[in-house]
This record gives structure tokens, sequence and C-alpha cells, in this order.
């Protein structure tokens, strides 16, 4: 039953007749857990606490950064550097105190997932990269429970509901899509990457919609559909998926498989690779002798910021490989991009398939470079 | 006389070949499936191949290969990370 601060508070849900209070009660008395707590996760956290979804789980181990403030609307400016789900948790209870909050500062892994799946009814997968989205994808599987999968790249956004069963049809899984992560996991999980800050938004709202119509039974699930949104021409594009035949051959099928697969894609990419580091200091040191390293910047073409002093050879990343003959094998090469992580992807696929062994990772990236000049020109400036 | 095939771009596909979609020329005598079709478009862009995309011809994924006329609509989605 709701009590009359409930009727109250979800009457705008209570007045739609395909809802009703039968409807708000099946929110009150469900159980989500929503991973990640990011551009995805904010939305959809701030929808499903609005709509009165009675115990939302939340699971990140990050804490607010400044750059995340263009899109995760639930922080704010004096939240930088806290942890972000006892922020998130704190705000949505303010939002809305009639519902549980749970936050689980975890990393999620194959050790600690099962006991906590089985807490929820439904997952909504809002991570931002591969390793944790196939690991939710087949423990869901496995515990048959619905996922709701939403992900973004720049400006356009994919949604979608997996592992959920229409009538006795087997249902579609993320594997039906992609059934291995790519090869290039790591370059493509780059958190790196720009997003248009409204499009996590908009998608994460998606996510949010799907959750309710799972939990209320209304409307139709997109399930055996990947739904495709570009912003910047507001096209959506439904594309049909259908269960792949061998999905069972690549899924875990027991909960003991799934404890002993390695999803961890970082650490299976750089097992045997050893990288090869130098400060913003030691750089400044090199620099005075300009003949002897070549400067490698693997950012996207005229990606700011724009640095003079350390502008040689330009390749982006994703050109690395038919580029790889542009770079000196006798000069010590110092590699960078923004933050030092694209540069080390870099470093790993030219040391791997090229042979390279004289390529340096500026650690820190420009972001860095640009700190440290800044430090100098100050402490130039007291003497 | 030659026919081309539209083929729409997604996600990180989109910033390798610096467009939203591609067009491939074929001899309008010929048949074109999406194995062709395929071969040609890595050909012109081979960094293509480290993106497991999957392919879908008028809005559907195809699992095997499929007879391709001018109109349809083939699209290559790639897989997206960020949240």
């Amino acid at each position: 039953m709701l009590n009359e601060k409930e009727l109250n508070k979800y009457n705008r849900h209570i007045l739609l007749k395909e809802f009703g209070e039968a409807g708000q009660l099946k929110l009150k008395q469900s159980k989500v857990l929503v991973i990640g707590a990011g551009g995805l996760g904010c939305p959809v956290l701030q929808y499903l606490t609005a709509a009165g979804v009675g115990n939302i789980g939340i699971v990140d181990f990050d804490t607010v950064a400044e750059s995340n403030l263009q899109r995760q609307v639930l922080y704010c400016e004096d939240d930088i550097g806290k942890s972000k789900i006892i922020v998130a948790a704190d705000k949505l209870h303010k939002q809305n105190s009639l519902i549980n909050i749970i936050p689980y500062n975890i990393k999620l892994n194959t050790f600690n997932a099962e006991k906590l799946f089985n807490e929820y009814q439904i997952i909504v997968d809002c991570t931002d990269n591969f390793s944790s989205r196939y690991l939710i994808n087949d423990l869901c599987a496995i515990l048959g429970k619905p996922m709701v999968y939403g992900s973004v790249h720049k400006f356009q956004g994919q949604v979608s509901v997996f592992n959920f069963k229409i009538r006795d049809k087997k249902p579609t899984t993320y594997r039906c899509l992609f059934p291995n992560p790519p090869e290039s996991a790591n370059l493509m999980s780059c958190s790196e990457i720009g997003v248009l800050g409204v499009l996590p938004g908009i998608i994460g709202i998606m996510q949010a919609t799907e959750v309710i119509k799972i939990i209320t039974c209304i409307g139709e699930v997109l399930s055996g559909k990947l739904l495709c949104f570009d912003a910047l021409t507001m096209q959506t594009t439904m594309i049909e998926i259908e269960r792949s035949s061998d999905v069972e051959n690549i899924t875990p099928s027991t909960l003991e498989e799934f404890i002993n697969k390695n999803y961890d894609l970082e650490n299976n990419c750089s097992s045997s690779f050893k990288l090869k580091e130098i400060t913003a200091g030691e750089l400044h040191e090199l620099l005075t002798d300009k003949n002897n390293i070549q400067l490698l910047d693997v950012r996207y073409l005229n990606e700011p910021p724009f640095i003079d002093e350390l502008t040689d050879l330009q390749i982006p990343l994703h050109e690395i490989e038919n580029n790889h003959f542009k770079i000196s094998r006798d000069k010590e090469v110092i590699v960078y991009c923004k933050k030092g992580i694209r540069s080390a992807v870099a470093i790993e696929i030219l040391t791997n398939k090229f042979q390279f062994t004289n390529l340096i990772n500026l650690k820190g990236g420009v972001d860095e470079w640009i700190r440290f000049k800044n430090k100098i020109s100050k402490l130039k400036e007291l003497l | 006389m030659k026919v081309k095939i539209k083929i729409l771009l997604f996600g990180m596909l989109t910033d390798m070949a610096g467009k939203a979609f591609v067009e491939i020329e074929f001899a309008n005598n010929i048949d074109v499936n999406t194995d062709t079709l395929m071969k040609k478009v890595i050909e012109l862009y081979p960094e293509f191949r480290k993106v497991n995309f999957i392919i879908a011809v008028n809005k559907k994924v195809i699992s095997e290969n499929q007879l391709i006329t001018v109109d349809d609509e083939v699209a290559l989605l790639p897989p997206f990370a960020g949240g």
C-alpha cells in the first residue's frame, strides 16, 4: 500500500491509467542496481529516485573531478575530490527521502558481483569500460536478470535491454552484438575521448525509462533491438538484433566459470610490457638539447592545448600503425597525449607490433607539462 | 555503368574515416554481397579491422554473408565504451 505522502508525491504517475496506484506500488517494491555514477549514472539515478523506485543500489569507486561536472549533473564544484557514491547518496536522499539508497564503494569484480546482483532485480549498466560491461552481461545471463545497457561515444549513444525474456524466447545479450571485447579495448575505453555533455543525459534518461517500463510492465521493452542515437542529426536508428547461435559457447555458463574468468582487459594487454616514463621536469631538462630526441604527439589533429615547445611529430593514436615508419628508431622518442593514457597505449602497440625500444611516455601528458611550466614561472616571479 | 553503395558509419569508424559514410563503387553487372563490400571497405580503411563492428543491412544485424542491392541501407556499428 502507498501512504498518503506517497499518493501525493507520485500523483502524476498515479493519474496515468496505464500506471495507477498499482504501478507506483511496483516501483516502491522494486530493487535496482546502478553500476557507475558518472555521465549515464547521474540521470539514471536522479530519475529513478524521483520516480520512487524503492531501493536503489549505486556502485562506484571514483571521486568527483572537475572535468566530470560538464555532464555529471549530480555533482557541484564543492564536491570535487569527494567520493561519488557518498555525494550521490546524500543528494538523492535529499531529492526523495521516501526511498532507500544503498551506496557501494567498490570496484566490481567476479568475486563481489554475484552477492550484490542477487540483491537486485534489474542491473543498469552505466559503466565506461568493456571489462565491466562484459562482466555485467555474463553475470546477468547466468542469474537471469535484465541488464539495461547504455553507452556513449562523442555525439552518439546506444541503448538496449539485454537478457530480458519475452515469453519463452531466449533473450539477446551484449555478446549477440559484440561476441568479444575489441582488440583495441584499451584505446576505445580511454576516458580521454570527448563527449557532448548532454548526450549521457539523453541516453541515461532512456535507460531510466526502460527500467520503469520493465518494473511496471508498461509499453514495449527495448529488447532484441539496439537504439542508436546521434545528437548531431537528432536521428534515432533502431537496429534489430537476433540471439546469436554461438552465444552459449562464448559466455560462461556457470558461476564457477564466471568467477574464474579474467575480465581485466587492461591487465591482459599490458602483461608482458614494461612502460618507460619521464616526468615533465625531466623532459624540461632534456629539451635543452632537442637534437637528440623526437617528440611524438598522439592526440587527435588540432586537439587543444597547443604547445609550441613540444610540437614535433604528430600521429594520432588511431593512425599509429600505418605511420610507424615516421618514428625515429635511434633517438629517444618522448610520446605524449593529454593525460599520458593514449600515449601509453601507443607505446604498447609500437613496442609489441613493431619492436620499438626507444619510446618513453610523458607521465601525466601535456596537462602535467602545463602544471609544471606554471609552477616554474611562478617560482621565477618570486625570485 | 557503375553503381554506388552507401555505407553509414558510426562511432569510432566515423573518426577513423573522417566522415559519416563511405561510398563504394561496383560495376553494375556483378553481384555485390556483404563480404565483397567489407573487403573493399577494409582496403580503404585498414584500421577498421581493429574495431569489432557489426554490419546491419536495412536496420537488421546480419550474421552471414548476404546479397546487397543499391537500395539497401548498410550500416557499420562499433561498440561504444563511454559512460
